[in-house]
């Protein structure tokens, strides 16, 4: 007899249990590789969640769970689902996001409603270390767009490098001209590049309703969006680039302007002796760090406005963007009173006074409870 | 509109002109621009070309 009894190989196509793990069953499409893909059937958004059990071999609500609890935690949970909904195909549908152009375009307005909902409140604290995360997954969209978008199965590899290489050297060129725009409008020259922005606006109304001229709308944006970050943290570097550090022994050395366009400015009045009254003193840093330290005897006021970064003073701190606080000390008292205007761009401002160590200085960066908090001693 | 005329650019001409004069005021003085105004401002900018392309579809 040849009928021997034989073990019947695998059928990939007859039905399986539910939520059991495929192990070593790869998709028909690609032979040999598991793929991870969203569930067309078994979803309740856009199959995320239903993708990752099965390609785990989990129950899918575990993944939900997860996305909801990291939601709350500062938004990662949402950002992280659009991220996987951008680049993992559906198995229904062997074209992933970047080759819909709808799609990609309400991805976009997606992540953009996150950022701003995250940067309100409660979330503040967490929403700016969220921003490089989007300007990454934008970055990686754009990426996959510019290499082929879906075309990268079964493209030629060569060709496929090329256009990601162009597209990278692109990447590089945008940002050397995003910091050279920058660095002109923090030098000062702001006004120029708002008409230079006026007029491509304008260039390219005029070009629109004449056919077009699609290729000047990222040299615009270069244009205008590092010049928006210089405006909108009034960052000025003509003030130098360096280390300043200024110890005035005497009432008479105190300067009533301190300026450094960028790096490291420190100002120690320990051994000056103030007089009764009223001492004023200015401070204006575009980028870096500014450390002050005032006399242990003084009475301190103080007039913070910081476009982005930490600031501390005393036992009073504040961080994020347009940080802006006063603190006011005692008029009544026969102390002399400091009073301290700072105005930083981006960066981090530290009062303290005497010898009390620099909150920065700690283990664990920030430390807000080692000062002394009085403004008043 | 124009037979020919193309609306993406004619949006983000639009968009990006309204920033610079923004930009404009600023740097003038007459209004004082915050992160809390810009940011918002940029990403309404970004997100009107983006929509504008995403209408439009792919360029013939």
């Amino acid at each position: 007899m040849t009928d021997e009894p034989r073990t019947p190989e695998p059928d990939e196509t007859a039905p399986t249990e539910p939520q059991r793990p495929k192990e070593d069953v790869p998709p028909p499409s690609s032979p040999g590789v598991r793929r991870l893909t969203r569930s067309s059937s078994d979803k309740l958004i856009g199959g995320v969640a239903g993708g990752l059990g099965r390609y785990f071999g989990v129950d899918p609500i575990l993944f939900r769970i997860a996305f909801v609890v990291l939601t709350f935690a500062g938004g990662v949970g949402v950002l992280a689902y659009i991220g996987l909904l951008a680049f993992v195909p559906a198995d229904d549908d062997s074209r992933p996001f970047g080759a819909r152009r709808d799609a990609n375009m309400i991805g976009a307005v997606l992540l953009g409603i996150v950022v701003l909902l995250i940067l309100g409140p409660p979330f503040f604290f967490v929403g700016p270390a969220l921003i490089p995360i989007a300007i990454l997954i934008g970055i990686g969209i754009l990426l996959w767009r510019a290499s082929g978008g879906a075309g990268i199965r079964g493209g030629d590899p060569g060709r496929l490098i090329a256009r990601a290489v162009i597209a990278l050297l692109i990447g590089i060129a945008a940002v050397g001209a995003f910091a050279g725009v920058f660095v002109l409008a923090a030098l000062g020259g702001g006004t120029t590049l708002a008409v230079l922005a006026i007029v491509a606006g304008v260039a390219l109304v005029v070009a629109g309703l004449s056919g077009g001229a699609r290729w000047l709308i990222a040299p615009a944006l270069v244009l205008v969006l590092p010049l928006a970050i210089v405006a909108a943290a009034d960052i000025r570097v003509d003030g130098g680039v360096g280390e300043r550090q200024y110890r005035p022994v005497s009432v008479d050395d105190l300067r009533p302007d301190y300026e450094l366009g960028m790096g490291q400015l420190v100002l120690d009045m320990r051994d000056v002796d103030l007089p009764a009254g009223t001492t004023k003193v200015h401070l204006q840093l575009g980028i870096g760090h500014t450390v002050v330290r005032v006399p242990e005897d003084a009475c301190l006021s103080s007039d913070v406005q910081l476009g982005a970064g930490h600031a501390q003073v005393l036992d009073r701190s504040s961080d994020g963007l347009d940080v802006d606080f006063e603190q006011a000390s005692a008029t009544t008292t026969d102390r002399p009173r400091l009073e301290i205007d700072s105005d930083l761009g981006i960066g981090a401002l530290e009062v303290v006074r005497g010898d009390d160590p620099l909150p920065s200085n700690r283990d664990g960066w920030w430390d807000d409870n080692v000062l002394d908090g009085p403004a008043c001693p | 509109m124009k037979p020919g005329a193309d609306r993406v650019s004619i949006v983000a001409g639009l968009a990006v002109g309204g920033l610079g004069v923004v930009l404009l005021l600023d740097q003038t003085g007459l209004v004082e621009l915050r992160f809390g105004y810009a940011l918002p401002a940029v990403l309404a900018c970004v997100g009107a070309i983006l929509l504008a392309a995403g209408l439009d579809g792919p360029r013939r």
